[in-house]
């Protein structure tokens, strides 16, 4: 057991992380207070590695993701602290030049909804062609539609000829994510930042997309990380999970022991709430009230005013816990009280 | 035009194997933003109207010197101020020129400053307004100042100033009317761009690595010409009526040049108003034709490219 401050030996053994992520904090400067919307957040991802990060509403996943490519306006965005290891550079200190030839080429990203993602007025082909001569400018157009129709039969658009010269519109929207994927394909990328890429589409859609984005992992061994607050698909596809709250990472595993035994009292909380086709249908357990406000974030630990765990207990609210490993098995939480929670996850039905 | 068969070129580009359905080919081309703006342009009568009379007058200006009867400069002093005639058919002004040779040519200067300056004023507006949509900041406020001094001089008195100071010319009058009229397009542009810059596709463009000037030429650009296309409409018709004003005050092209507005200036005269018609109601005719063909091109412009109906 110990902080968590150096880069800890990943499933690879000993190799380089591919990422480092260290100390990572991020405001929103508005009219008041700084929203703290990332806080203190360090995480290393290797090569070949499909990384959950899961968490609700506000708890930073998408902002943090979106910070490692700098992609936050500022203002009101700000980075105020950490550093972003890749490919031996900070690139939260590199100059905006070289970090557009990281974005896209080295790591890219798509969004969750493809529909908002694609400019109206231009064919899909063309948008994804233009992707791969932003970074290869000696590529000619005829060898970009060439490329951009096979990545388009790649990711499962059926005709890929014909959807080429097609506009946004004419896409359904599971198309329309393949198209982005594709999109995101387009130069080679060594990691995929995938940001909620099923929520706006419907179940039987999720699962192919899903499938489809392993499938691609597996061929070209392709690190991804995928911000969910779906534990159901963070169990289908992840390696390994980072669960936010408030800003903060409070637990990080490999899947199988975030599932068998959580150790801090939100996953638990989220997994409790997942429906089981095991357990008698009632009410599903929630967890009580609201994600606190982060301007500023609550003293202590941020999840006190709504956990089972801390019950008034002072230490909860005046010190906030450290990331610490909690066992051989990369486990690490933040919670001071966490081995009291040492016993198998609650099921939906039983007792909260 | 909406059950048209497939282009010969689109067949080619399609792979017969791999193409599913007709409904499918068909589309690729049938669904571009804009072919369904041109299919709504051609709806709208008075459009397409308007674009004839513009067409029309283009090819007159344009040939001039083939279609008009007579050198519109050559005095006859024998020809003063004749009614219209066989030979005359618009009769001949106080210099014995003929009037419908002197109207032919003013299609050329009309035409030229509408043109010349509304572009020229929609390309200051398009560049500022871009830099100060996309970039904000103290660009955009800079730019935004500058557009709100300019437009609250009235425009005329500043022209006149100009024009009186460099002395007038054509150049100078394209130049100065340019020069008060790029605001228009200039907000236009910046509200387009500011409304745009906060779409997802940007930011998907620029998670791909595009340069913010790659953004603008890519993304941005293309959807800011349809609205700046409307307002450059307006623009060439005001400068029309605002070459026509500064030549009938003879602050417009130099003499003997003739243009539609240096022509009415025969009509400061109360006995040509009242008695000599055929001087000041030919160019006065044709300006108003003139406009009004414009404005109605512009308002089918407007409808065609309504972007709200088309996403």
């Amino acid at each position: 057991m110990g902080i968590v401050t150096s880069p800890a030996g990943g499933p690879a053994g000993g190799s380089e992380p591919l990422l480092s992520v260290r100390n990572l904090s991020v405001e929103f400067r508005t009219d008041g207070a700084p929203v703290q919307a990332v806080r203190d957040m360090s995480f290393d991802l290797y090569s070949g590695e499909i990384l959950g990060l899961v968490g609700e509403s506000g708890s930073g996943k998408s902002v943090s993701m979106s910070t490692l490519l700098r992609l936050n306006p500022s203002p009101p965005a700000k980075i105020t602290g950490g550093s972003v290891w890749f490919m031996g550079a900070d690139l939260l200190t590199v100059p905006e030049r070289q970090l557009r030839r990281v974005r896209g080429q080295e790591i890219a990203m798509i969004f969750q909804d493809p529909t908002m993602s694609f400019n109206p007025v231009q064919t899909i082909g063309s948008q994804i062609s233009e992707a791969m001569r932003v970074h290869d400018r000696g590529v000619s157009r005829r060898n970009a539609r060439l490329r951009t129709i096979e990545l388009l039969d790649l990711v499962g658009v059926p005709s890929p000829k014909v959807r080429y010269g097609q506009f946004p519109h004419e896409y359904s929207g599971g198309m329309r994510q393949r198209a982005m994927i594709a999109m995101a394909l387009a130069n080679k990328p060594k990691l995929l930042i995938a940001d909620e890429p099923t929520t706006a589409l419907d179940v039987t859609v999720q699962a192919q997309i899903l499938e489809t984005l392993q499938e691609i992992q597996r061929e070209t061994n392709l690190s991804i990380i995928l911000i969910t607050h779906d534990m159901g698909i963070i169990a289908e596809v992840a390696d390994r999970v980072l669960v936010m709250y408030a800003g903060k990472v409070v637990e990080t595993a490999e899947v199988e022991p975030i599932f068998d035994a959580p150790l801090h009292p939100y996953t638990r909380g989220l997994l409790a709430s997942l429906p089981r086709l095991d357990a008698s249908v009632g009410d599903l357990p929630s967890i009580p009230g609201q994600p606190p406000n982060l301007n500023p974030p609550p003293a202590g630990c941020a999840f006190h005013p709504r956990c089972e765990l801390s019950q008034h207990r002072e230490r909860c609210r005046t010190e906030l816990p450290d990331l610490v490993h909690a066992d051989g098995r990369q486990h690490d939480v933040a919670c001071h009280f966490f081995t009291e929670l040492r016993v198998p996850a609650p099921v939906a039905g039983e007792e909260r | 035009m909406s059950t048209s068969p497939l282009l010969p070129e689109n067949i080619a580009a399609i792979d017969l194997e791999a193409a599913e359905s007709s409904t499918e080919q068909r589309s690729a081309w049938q669904e571009s933003p804009f072919r369904i703006s041109m299919a709504r342009f051609l709806r709208h009568r008075l459009a397409v109207a308007g674009l004839l009379i513009l067409a029309v007058l283009v090819v007159i200006a344009i040939f001039a010197p083939l279609i008009s009867p007579y050198n519109p400069n050559a005095i006859n002093l024998f020809l003063y101020q004749h009614p219209p005639e066989a030979a005359h058919w618009l009769g001949t002004d106080q210099e014995g020129r003929d009037v419908l040779s002197r109207l032919i040519f003013g299609a050329r200067v009309s035409l030229t400053v509408g043109i010349t300056s509304a572009v020229s004023a929609g390309l200051v507006g398009l560049v500022l307004g871009l830099l100060a949509g996309f970039l904000g900041g103290w660009i955009d406020s800079v730019v935004m100042r500058l557009t709100e001094m300019v437009l609250s001089f009235p425009a005329l008195v500043v022209i006149i100033l100009i024009v009186a100071i460099i002395g007038p010319s054509l150049t100078t009058i394209i130049i100065v009317i340019a020069l008060t009229q790029w605001p228009t397009g200039c907000r236009i542009v910046r509200q387009s761009t500011r409304s745009l810059k906060e779409r997802d596709f940007i930011l998907t463009a620029r998670a791909s690595g595009s340069s913010d000037f790659r953004i603008m030429l890519r993304h941005i650009l293309p959807s800011v010409l349809p609205p700046l296309t409307v307002v450059l409409t307006v623009l060439s018709a005001e400068a029309i009526l605002l070459e026509a004003a500064l030549s009938f005050l003879g602050l417009g092209v130099n003499v003997p040049e003739s243009s539609w507005g240096g022509m009415m200036q025969a009509a400061q005269s109360l006995t040509t108003l009242s008695t000599q018609p055929w001087l000041w109601l030919p160019p006065g005719i044709a300006i108003a034709v003139a406009v009004l063909a414009i404005n109605f091109v512009g308002d089918g412009l407007r409808d065609a490219l309504d972007t709200r109906q088309q996403m």
